[in-house]
Parts: C-alpha cells; sequence; structure tokens
C-alpha cells in the first residue's frame, strides 16, 4: 500500500521541480521578488519532508541543505546571485537524478511516465 | 457515524498517505491544499479535527490556526500540526495559536493512528 505513496511522491517532486525551475529563472529576472524565494523555499521544504515520509531519505538530507540556504535569503542573510541561482539550477538537476534512479518500489509495474496503453499487461 | 477529520497539506502525497490511513481506520476524510482553502472547505462544516501542515502557499499552518480559533464552531476541535524537525520555534508559534499538539515528519501511519485515537478518544 506504501507503494502508491511512493509514486505519488515521485510525481508530486518532478512537478514541484518543474515549478523549481521556472521560478529560479523568473528570479534571475527579479533577484528581490520575495514571493518567488518563499515559493522556492517551499518547493524545497515539500521535497525535503515529503521524500523523508516515504523513504527518498537521501534526496531529503540533499534537500535540506539547498532549503538553508534559502531560509537564510529568506531572512536577507544571503542575497540572490547569478552564482546561487546556477547552483541550485544544478541542485536541482541533482534531486531530479536521484530521483530517477531510485528505484520504484514495484519495479515490474510501469513508472508513471509511461503511457499505460503500452504495457499496460504485465 | 463516522467522525470526519480534516487534513491540510500543500503535498500530495502526504494527503493521500494520511487521508488513505484515516479512512482505513473508519474516519471521514475531507482535503485541503493549503489555510484558504481549509477555511473555505470547513465554512461552519461539522469537523471533528483538523491535521495541518505549516509551510503552506496563501494562508500557512499558524494562520490557518489562529482563524479556526476565532470560530466558535472551531475554537475547541483539536488541531495537530504536521512540524519538521527544523521547524522547532514553529511549535511554539502553533501552540500559542491554538495548536492541540504536532506530529513530526517523518511519521508512520501507526503513529497519526495512534494520535488521532488519542485526541478524539
Amino acid at each position: 500500500m506504501m507503494d502508491n505513496h511512493t509514486e505519488a511522491f515521485r510525481e508530486e517532486a518532478y512537478e514541484l521541480l518543474g515549478d523549481l525551475e521556472t521560478s529560479l529563472l523568473a528570479l534571475e529576472e527579479a533577484p528581490d521578488d520575495m514571493e518567488l524565494i518563499q515559493r522556492i523555499f517551499r518547493d524545497m521544504h515539500t521535497i525535503k519532508g515529503s521524500g523523508a515520509m516515504f523513504g527518498f531519505d537521501d534526496i531529503a538530507a540533499f534537500t535540506h541543505e539547498i532549503e538553508t540556504i534559502y531560509d537564510k535569503v529568506r531572512d536577507g542573510k544571503i542575497s540572490v546571485s547569478k552564482k546561487l541561482i546556477n547552483f541550485t539550477l544544478q541542485a536541482k538537476d541533482q534531486i531530479r537524478l536521484m530521483l530517477d534512479i531510485t528505484p520504484t518500489a514495484r519495479p515490474h509495474r510501469s513508472p508513471y511516465f509511461s503511457r499505460p496503453s503500452r504495457h499496460s499487461k504485465n | 457515524m463516522a467522525k470526519t477529520i480534516m487534513t491540510v497539506d500543500d503535498s500530495a502525497s502526504i494527503r493521500q498517505m494520511v487521508s488513505f490511513t484515516l479512512k482505513g481506520a473508519g474516519y471521514d476524510v475531507v482535503e485541503a491544499t493549503d489555510g484558504r482553502d481549509a477555511l473555505s472547505k470547513l465554512n461552519g462544516n461539522p469537523t471533528h479535527m483538523v491535521i495541518t501542515d505549516l509551510n503552506m502557499p496563501h494562508l500557512d499552518g499558524i494562520g490557518l490556526i489562529g482563524e479556526l480559533r476565532k470560530k466558535p464552531a472551531y475554537k475547541f476541535i483539536p488541531i495537530i500540526m504536521l512540524t519538521t524537525e527544523s521547524q522547532d520555534s514553529k511549535k511554539q508559534e502553533g501552540k500559542a495559536a491554538g495548536a492541540t499538539g504536532w506530529i513530526v515528519k517523518p511519521f508512520k501511519a501507526e503513529q497519526l493512528l495512534a494520535v488521532v485515537k488519542k485526541v478524539l478518544g
């Protein structure tokens, strides 16, 4: 039964990473936009918190580090720079890679991104 | 009649897990995606308990708790917040706003049920 939740998390995390990319690119144009910074923080916070819930411990630990940096950005202790944005985009790619390589709970099933019609009976 | 619990979380996977666990134990569950959504779905409807995340868009968990405590219908219902280890100061803020207690993420289904049973009796 937990398998369904694991896959729900995986799907959610891919969506959040997409959202994160959009927000980071927008932040590059508007580095003082607090709403964007909050959104980036929240995306990280959800990936971390929900990842830990469903056994993605490495992703949770890695994302926690990035979240901590954005907590400081929120508090005005670190300012937004091109370097920070590039670093975060790289971190986002790393999280995606970690999601890609974390085995599905039921590997004999098609991953969510396959078209159901292709291997619907296996 | 089954008791109704509202789960408030912007994370779809957490909502799914909480909802699945509680429904499995015989509770009715209403899902909300953030504090604003929770307020509009509650809207005076009888609810026995609220389980809310803290960090959410539009209206966060602390804000939601504060709003609920202002309403006669929800002034005394149990509200449990879901926190992460790194949110220690938020626990105190939540308590001050009127939270009944908290569960630290990550948690297991059994832990959630134990808290719900303890709170709802």
